[in-house]
């Protein structure tokens, strides 16, 4: 008995160090992405679409364990929340760095002057990575207090985002067809960074149902 | 919200020096299946027993607090201990049939209220078989020895038994722990039929099982109650640390 829960306990502990693990490449991918941007490098982009694969292994690796634990343990209280938990952030993660990837084919395909948009990438990216490593830090410590911080960030992030699309359409009104256009595409493409804020909440929402029980909608 | 069937109040119970149940208080909502956990020697058992006064069997044993079934205290002078056990049955771990047929099994408690009727008494005997879920399987030889069924047959036909008797609660103290996956299966999928009739309260050592088929569970730890709540709070969400620790395997 005492060495079948000793060994489920590193089996959730396995299972948390691999959401961790999913959270910095997360992390790191948009860093890349700033990375990118700043210093129009189109390598590093193409290396964030590689390294999206790990990501998608490491959401897999954490679904595989995460369901045989469920079905050898049986898993109750916090032992089920902490494995409900790990799968649910484990898919916000892999949307994230979806995200991410799409901003990279962005970046690849673009042919035009698209400086308003890279600026409103990197902007709205900075303040994302810092909502990225204050939600996986908040996880990594079953920190409720600074999960509730990092998800009122999100509303900074959304009204950072609503100046960056008025910028854009402000562009696409008076400007040539061609920047139009790239105005248009930018419009797609920072809204990505706005959806990843929003899976950001989600977590925030995870890891209070994690340590406390309770559902709570945040977004 | 339920009728409460049971209501215990500030319940010890001592088996001479020995206490056993400190200030347990508890109701048991009619029709719900409610669940007794804990380790081995927590009390769940004694608390069980008590609830149908089969505790009296032991010299040593003595009661503080109430029990009241039906806002009757059943510990009072001159309660009608008879009368009792027949409103709360008991179906224990292990099967144990009476020496006899499967028919004389269940007509055995009817019969020693007086009821001498072969048609009345056939009725009881193929409505508790039925309720019990075991009557496809015995239909045709209810003459056959009790003992000659199976495990799981001879704990339905005692729970057909208990069934006879038309109580309104039953109590289960670990009732499958000597059966096998299926039989269990279907020992418990009979326990969710009963509730609509009856109320149920089972000791049980299974998580799993006090998870599936109960509406509420208590958590015993030392002779003391620790926690009672809903069962799907109990498993996701248990308000004490001793519960969790329990339920999780960390301790026990």
């Amino acid at each position: 008995m005492l060495g079948n829960r000793k060994r489920f306990t590193t089996e959730l502990e396995d299972l948390n160090n691999k959401v961790l693990d999913m959270g910095s490449e997360v992390i790191e991918a948009f860093k890349n992405i700033i990375k990118a941007c700043e210093a129009n490098d189109l390598d590093i982009a193409k290396e964030i679409i590689e390294n999206d694969q790990l990501i998608n292994d490491i959401e897999i690796s954490i679904n595989v364990d995460g369901y045989l634990i469920i079905a050898r343990q049986c898993p109750v209280a916090s032992d089920l929340r902490r494995i409900v938990t790990a799968l649910k952030i484990s898919n916000d993660l892999e949307r994230i760095a979806d995200y991410a990837v799409n901003i990279a084919k962005y970046m690849i395909k673009t042919k035009h002057d698209n400086s308003v948009v890279v600026n409103g990438i990197i902007f709205l990216g900075k303040h994302l990575t810092n909502m990225l490593e204050g939600i996986m830090e908040s996880f990594e410590k079953e920190d409720v207090e600074l999960a509730l911080k990092v998800n009122n960030q999100d509303e900074i992030l959304d009204d950072v985002y609503k100046e960056e699309v008025k910028k854009l359409i402000n562009i696409g009104k008076i400007k040539t067809d061609e920047e139009s256009e790239e105005a248009i595409r930018g419009l797609l493409v920072i809204k990505q960074i706005e959806r990843a804020g929003d899976h950001v909440t989600n977590i925030a929402e995870n890891i209070v149902y994690l340590v406390s029980g309770k559902r709570v909608e945040l977004n | 919200m339920s009728k409460k069937v049971f209501e215990i109040n500030n319940l010890d119970l001592f088996y001479g020096d020995f206490q056993a149940l400190s200030g347990i208080n508890i109701n048991i909502e009619n029709n719900k299946v409610t669940a007794l956990i804990g380790p081995s020697g927590c009390g769940k058992s004694t608390f069980l027993r008590s609830l149908n006064r089969m505790n009296d069997l032991i010299d040593s044993c003595s009661i503080t607090g109430e029990i009241e079934f039906e806002e009757n205290n059943i510990y009072e002078t001159g309660f009608d201990v008879i009368n009792l056990r027949t409103k709360v049955g008991m179906v224990f771990q292990k099967p144990n049939p009476f020496p006899m047929s499967i028919y004389d099994n269940v007509a055995y408690g009817p019969r020693c209220q007086g009821i001498k009727d072969k048609k009345i008494l056939d009725k009881i005997v193929e409505s508790s078989l039925i309720s019990a879920a075991i009557y496809e399987e015995v239909k045709d030889r209810l003459k056959a020895n009790a003992l000659s069924l199976s495990g799981g047959q001879q704990q339905r036909l005692c729970i057909a038994r208990a069934i006879a008797m038309e109580p309104e609660v039953i109590l289960m103290d670990e009732p499958t722990s000597a059966l096998d996956p299926i039989a269990t299966l279907k020992i418990e999928e009979l326990i969710s039929d009963l509730k609509k009739d009856y109320t149920i309260v089972i000791v049980t050592h299974n998580m799993q099982q006090a998870a599936r088929i109960s509406d509420y569970t208590a958590f015993f730890l030392m002779g003391e109650l620790i926690e009672m709540d809903k069962t799907n709070k109990i498993f996701t969400q248990p308000t004490h640390q001793k519960t969790e620790d329990y339920i999780t395997g960390r301790f026990g």
